[in-house]
């Protein structure tokens, strides 16, 4: 429990986080060959005994190579969402839907990268909007600050979902004829670290998709995943995927920097707008979520104290 | 990381001195006035006590404000200097927060246009002093400053500023000896001419900011590379 005015970060490799699922590798990645991968601070070695992996879109159903972990034990293993995933504990929690994953008329890939910043930090950039005149100018195209204008927040049962209807690109001729790209974004957050986005862009009729994923490695290592999805319609996945890239590498820039890159629970330990109700929200589900996971651990525990 | 010299030497006089080196009531040398000119409207990264600095130059005027953005604690010095209608500002990288001279937080875009943040949100400053090239900061406004006011003098030249991955009452113990003080130029041991400044960036670490007068600018730099390649090969006593 926060006590006022206490400063409260997480740290990346936080036991209570044993009892979540994780990604791990992408699936793509783990082959014949053996592959280490690292999670909370442990290390394992991820070894698939065939070459089929996992496939979406409709195909999750078909056969599929199994993979086996080698070294420390772990509750359990899956692969989803084009990833390999581990609970070191049991989950206080099964994986949310990523319903485009599901839907045949989709397609994907998923791209990954590595940084500094905690896992927190990253999510909460994630669902940060108010950064993208400063971050995101030359990859956006979006020069007026965003304020909370078309933003609406709302929390069930530990998930947050953020609607933000913004223009995008305002220097750029619409296919209407009007200047800018209107984008209608929901963005839903399960803890700890999975943030969907879907985005609807009503002048043209295009959609898109992308979940981040961040995998905990160490205590001053994360990987991303983002999971990038578009209606089969649109044959530019690859551009999306490079474009995804680009928006990532622009919030790195700053995120890389901070000394401290640590997600402050305590989100009265930070300044906040209006425009700043999704962090928050992700916090407090985040806390909740811990706090489960605490719950749980300690009832393993006194039912070892009493055996 | 190696013990302080000075704490390890068990001499209460000494360890005294120690605590007056961790004290925030003196001035301490930043950067180079130059640094800060040729920074233009970026800031300048400084660590002064293990707290970090964001030095810039707002209006003319050179402020160092806390290197920590209250909204989501990305430094500061990742900015740029902005213009406001309260004036010059230091515009954080992240959400564009900007911050005037005195620490207040001038702008927040999210707010809308036109909406001014009311009192919330301000960062730390520390007051500056400008002498002879060099740019001094103080958490005590009120820190005597007469002793760098003697002893610098004009005809010295400010060489580039080292850091030694030492602590700061050691390296000044070294390098000036047992009268080596806090909050001073000092002179160093064995020479009639080449002083320096010292800032405690970390209790394991300083910056040296060595002088030369220009009469003697060559010689005296090469005094200085030895005297500093030296320090840095210094191997601590074992604890």
């Amino acid at each position: 429990m926060m006590q006022p005015g206490e400063d409260i970060l997480l740290d990346n490799d936080d036991a209570r986080l044993r009892r979540a699922w994780h990604p791990v590798a992408r699936s793509v990645d783990v082959t014949s060959t053996p592959l280490a991968v690292h999670l909370n601070g442990d290390e394992y070695t991820l070894v698939r005994h065939g070459d089929v992996a996992r496939a979406g879109h409709g195909l999750e159903d078909a056969p599929f190579s199994a993979i086996e972990v080698i070294g420390d034990v772990t509750w359990g293993l899956q692969e989803v969402y084009g990833l390999v995933w581990i609970a070191q504990e049991r989950p206080v929690a099964e994986l949310p839907p990523i319903l485009e994953w599901f839907d045949q008329g989709y397609h994907s890939g998923v791209l990954t990268r590595s940084t500094v910043a905690s896992a927190g930090v990253l999510i909460d950039n994630f669902l940060d909007v108010t950064h993208f005149s400063y971050l995101h100018r030359q990859s956006f195209g979006r020069s007026r600050p965003v304020t909370d204008d078309g933003y609406a927040i709302a929390t069930t049962d530990g998930r947050v979902q953020l609607t933000h209807d913004t223009v995008l690109q305002e220097g750029r001729r619409n296919s209407a004829g009007g200047l800018g790209q209107r984008r209608i974004a929901t963005y839903t957050y399960w803890p700890p670290y999975i943030t969907h986005l879907q985005m609807v862009f009503p002048e043209d009729g295009a959609q898109a998709a992308a979940t981040l994923i961040c995998q905990p490695e160490s205590k001053h290592s994360t990987k991303a995943y983002v999971l990038v999805l578009l209606p089969l319609s649109d044959p530019d996945l690859d551009d999306q995927i490079n474009f995804s890239d680009r928006v990532l590498s622009e919030d790195l820039v700053i995120i890389d920097k901070m000394a401290d890159a640590r997600l402050m629970l305590s989100w009265k330990s930070e300044l906040h707008t209006r425009a700043d109700r999704a962090s928050i929200e992700m916090r407090r589900s985040l806390s909740k979520f811990l706090d489960l996971c605490e719950a749980a651990q300690s009832a393993v525990d006194q039912k070892e104290v009493l055996v | 990381m190696t013990d302080s010299i000075v704490r390890r030497s068990g001499d209460r006089a000494q360890q005294v001195a120690l605590m007056d080196w961790n004290s925030p009531a003196h001035w301490w040398p930043l950067a180079l006035e130059s640094e800060l000119a040729d920074a233009g409207r970026k800031p300048i990264a400084v660590t002064l006590h293990s707290i970090p600095w964001a030095l810039v130059t707002l209006d003319g005027e050179i402020a160092a404000l806390k290197d920590l953005c209250p909204h989501r604690r990305v430094p500061l010095s990742a900015g740029v200097v902005a213009d406001s209608a309260a004036g010059e500002v230091l515009e954080c990288g992240y959400h564009g927060w900007a911050f005037d001279r005195s620490g207040a937080c001038a702008v927040i875009p999210a707010l809308g246009e036109g909406r001014a943040p009311r009192g919330m949100g301000g960062t730390p400053t520390i007051s500056l002093m400008l002498h002879e090239g060099l740019v001094w900061g103080s958490a005590d406004e009120s820190a005597d400053r007469s002793s760098i006011l003697r002893s610098m003098s004009s005809s010295g030249v400010l060489l580039r500023a080292q850091v030694v991955m030492q602590p700061a009452a050691d390296v000044a113990w070294l390098l000036a000896g047992e009268q080596a003080g806090p909050g001073a130029v000092l002179r160093l041991a064995h020479s009639s001419e080449l002083t320096f400044a010292i800032r405690p960036e970390t209790e394991f670490s300083c910056v040296v900011f060595p002088i030369v007068p220009s009469e003697s600018f060559e010689s005296g730099m090469q005094t200085w590379v030895q005297t500093l390649a030296a320090l840095e090969s210094a191997v601590a006593l074992p604890l």
